[in-house]
């Protein structure tokens, strides 16, 4: 190569920073209960909660990335894979960042997968395809995407799951939650739900957990079909109607027609004061079955 | 122009009032700052958040006989907001407001309710006149409801065509294909409610539908550059 | 307003000749719409149904000044400007006041029906901003009013109805999205 192909390669070096591959590893002191922003757009986010008083990013910055950028005062930490503003393609950046396990979370992605545990601040994820995954007890959690899944597993923390087309899947959760999605199947597991709402315009909602004492469980959706599996000693209020679904029951009594003109069904009965089940659905077939 | 200079102009550019020159700028810098291109599409939901929000939201009591007496009692002299109330009606003013304010929608569940009272009631039924055009302020007002969220459903769907560019073909598919498995159900809905317009459930069910078109497209009109 | 054109004139005529009942049907068909705008300006859900009264009163003293060059819902929701922004320059109420903002955390809960969502946010927020920030962003962005016709209710200048409403509308994204 002559001596100007080497100058020109150099200038295009220096114009896109990353041509290759750039690992990362670093570590700022942060306050224990502080909030931690994480921006990467494509890749992989894991944050996890340690012990310690500081942040520590670690990972590979993919090729084409302009730089990693860590900022910070203590009660906000920031960690933003920063992008070239003309890059027509850039590789996706994977980080690990290790947060204090009382920071609250905020983090944005496209694609990237976002996974986040033992973390006991509030939690704020937002993807647009990427899959989010939360573990852990946070003190309140919040997921949106548009096409990426969600899987909230094992928090009693209040909280709210939204996709699009993405599938939301609740394991273990107790606190009060809700899921909305338009066409993305909702699914439910657990032993004790206290107030949960599921919302679907064309998902599925299965529900396949037991109802804490008092507790409420509604589920609407237009023509998703909606499948409440609940032990065979759940007490509760049921409500269940459909305008032009089927509806089974293990439960109660046979579904009446309600409506004089519309071929509407409704099924209500009672097992025991207490809990309330509640579903609700234009076309879709609800299923109630006994464990 | 930088950031600064486009957020003091960001209002106007939006409105529709900003002059040709400062346009074309603005548009330039909109271009390669996806930050205020973010700013952009917030400020645009925004604005068609509100202009989705009811235009007619009914007090929680009937007004009329405390007017009447004004108007014919010639109370209006003395003190404009007339004798002290007793507390039970700021609370139901209060719910009143509350009520109100839920969505747009939402006021599509009262007023069908409110319609089916009507309907329960008989023609007669006292203060629930008919407008001159024998149209029930019940129905009127429904009418409102969808005509705001089709305006903010038509706003909407306009910003997320200027977004096309600056969205993944993948999004925009997933995007595109749940508009259209939503204006499907709302449709479905729509027709059954014409067939059955005392249905119970229905507006339940269509506020259900109307509200995640609506939350789908805000959320897709801020998505990042890349999405 | 869906009334009619020339229902409505009738209907206009026949209260300004001073039949009660007439008004009564324009005050049925329109009352939804002062009283919400009473109530987004006022940020005062109590306050709103007083100002909605004064409405119809005033409504009923000054209908001989309308002319039917607009509808009359267009003639209604001016005055309604007017009534408004006049209490809250005379400040004739100084009795503590439950902000709407207040009244609707209680209700939010408690509704099976609907769960609130964004606009019930939003309504919150309208309600928790600055009194001429909040004005200004109701008429412009609700009822789609030009800032020249703010102004010239308001009093303000046009640059600064614009001022108020960038204040308005970036206080509102902080809001819903904290």
């Amino acid at each position: 190569m002559n001596r100007i192909g080497i100058l020109a390669l150099a200038a295009a070096a220096a114009a896109f920073p990353a041509v290759a591959q750039q690992r990362v590893d670093e570590k700022r002191p942060a306050a224990k209960d502080g909030v931690v922003e994480v921006h990467n757009v494509a890749g992989s986010v894991t944050v996890t909660g340690w012990d310690q008083d500081q942040v520590a990013v670690a990972g590979t910055l993919g090729k084409g990335a302009e730089r990693l950028e860590f900022t910070g005062s203590g009660s906000r930490t920031v960690v933003r894979v920063v992008l070239p503003h003309s890059a027509h393609h850039v590789d996706g950046s994977d980080i690990e960042i290790m947060v204090p396990a009382g920071s609250g979370l905020e983090v944005n992605t496209v694609s990237a997968d976002i996974k986040v545990g033992k973390v006991r601040g509030e939690v704020n994820l937002e993807s647009v395809s990427g899959e989010v995954t939360v573990a852990g007890e946070p003190k309140e959690f919040s997921a949106r995407t548009v096409s990426g899944d969600i899987e909230i597993t094992a928090a009693t923390a209040p909280g709210r799951a939204k996709s699009v087309s993405g599938a939301i899947t609740l394991s273990g959760v107790t606190g009060s939650v809700e899921a909305t999605s338009v066409s993305g199947t909702i699914s439910v597991k657990g032993d004790a739900v206290s107030r949960i709402d599921l919302e679907t315009t064309s998902g599925d909602i299965r529900f396949d957990a037991g109802l804490a004492k008092d507790g409420r469980l509604q589920a609407k959706t237009v023509s998703g079909s909606v499948e409440l599996t609940l032990p065979a000693a759940t007490v509760a209020d049921f409500d269940v109607t459909t305008f032009s679904g089927d509806v089974t029951d293990d439960f109660g009594p046979a579904a009446k027609r309600t409506s004089e003109y519309g071929p509407g069904k409704e099924l209500t009965f009672s097992t025991g004061a207490g809990g309330r089940i509640v579903a609700k659905s234009f076309s879709g077939n609800v299923h109630l079955r006994k464990k | 122009m930088n950031c600064r200079d486009l957020v003091a102009r960001l209002d106007d550019f939006v409105d529709g009032t900003l002059s040709a020159a400062d346009r074309g700028a603005v548009a330039l810098h909109l271009e390669i700052c996806p930050s205020c291109r973010e700013a952009e599409a917030r400020v645009r939901a925004l604005a068609a958040g509100a202009a989705m929000l009811p235009r007619a939201i009914e007090p929680a009591h009937d007004l009329w006989p405390d007017i009447v007496a004004r108007i014919q009692g010639d109370t209006v002299t003395q003190g404009r907001f007339g004798a002290v109330r007793h507390p039970r009606w700021h609370r139901r003013g209060a719910l009143a407001a509350a009520a109100a304010a839920l969505v747009v929608v939402s006021s599509v569940v009262t007023t069908l309710m409110v319609a089916r009272r009507d309907a329960a009631t008989g023609p007669s039924g006292p203060g629930r006149a008919g407008t001159a055009a024998g149209v029930t302020a019940a129905t009127l007002e429904l009418s409102q409801a969808r005509g705001s969220y089709e305006a903010a459903r038509r706003q909407l769907l306009a910003v997320l065509e200027t977004r096309r560019s600056s969205l993944s073909p993948a999004t925009l598919k997933v995007l595109d294909e749940n508009v259209r498995i939503i204006d499907d159900a709302v449709r479905q809905m729509e027709d059954a409610l014409a067939r059955d317009p005392g249905n119970q459930e229905l507006p339940s069910l269509l506020v259900t539908a109307y509200r995640q078109e609506i939350d789908m497209l805000q959320r897709a009109a801020g998505l990042p550059a890349r999405g | 307003m869906s009334t009619n054109r020339d229902d409505e004139r009738v209907l206009v005529g026949a209260a300004q000749a001073g039949d009660l009942g007439s008004f009564e049907r324009l005050y049925r068909s329109t009352v939804g719409l002062v009283h919400a705008l009473c109530l987004r300006m006022s940020g005062n859900a109590a306050l709103a149904e007083e100002l909605t009264q004064d409405v119809f009163v005033r409504a009923w003293q000054k209908l001989a000044t309308f002319r039917g060059e607009s509808a009359f819902a267009t003639w209604l929701t001016r005055l309604t400007v007017n009534v408004v922004l006049s209490e809250r320059r005379e400040r004739r109420r100084r009795e503590a006041r439950i902000t709407l903002a207040d009244d609707l955390e209680p209700f939010a809960g408690s509704v099976p029906a609907a769960r609130p969502g964004e606009a019930l946010d939003l309504e919150r927020a309208i309600a928790s901003l600055p009194p001429q920030a909040r004005h200004v962003f109701v008429l412009h962005d609700v009822q789609g009013w030009e800032h020249a016709e703010i102004a010239h209710h308001t009093g303000l200048a046009v640059g600064t109805c614009k001022a108020h409403l960038h204040r308005a509308r970036r206080l509102l994204r902080e809001v819903l999205s904290s």
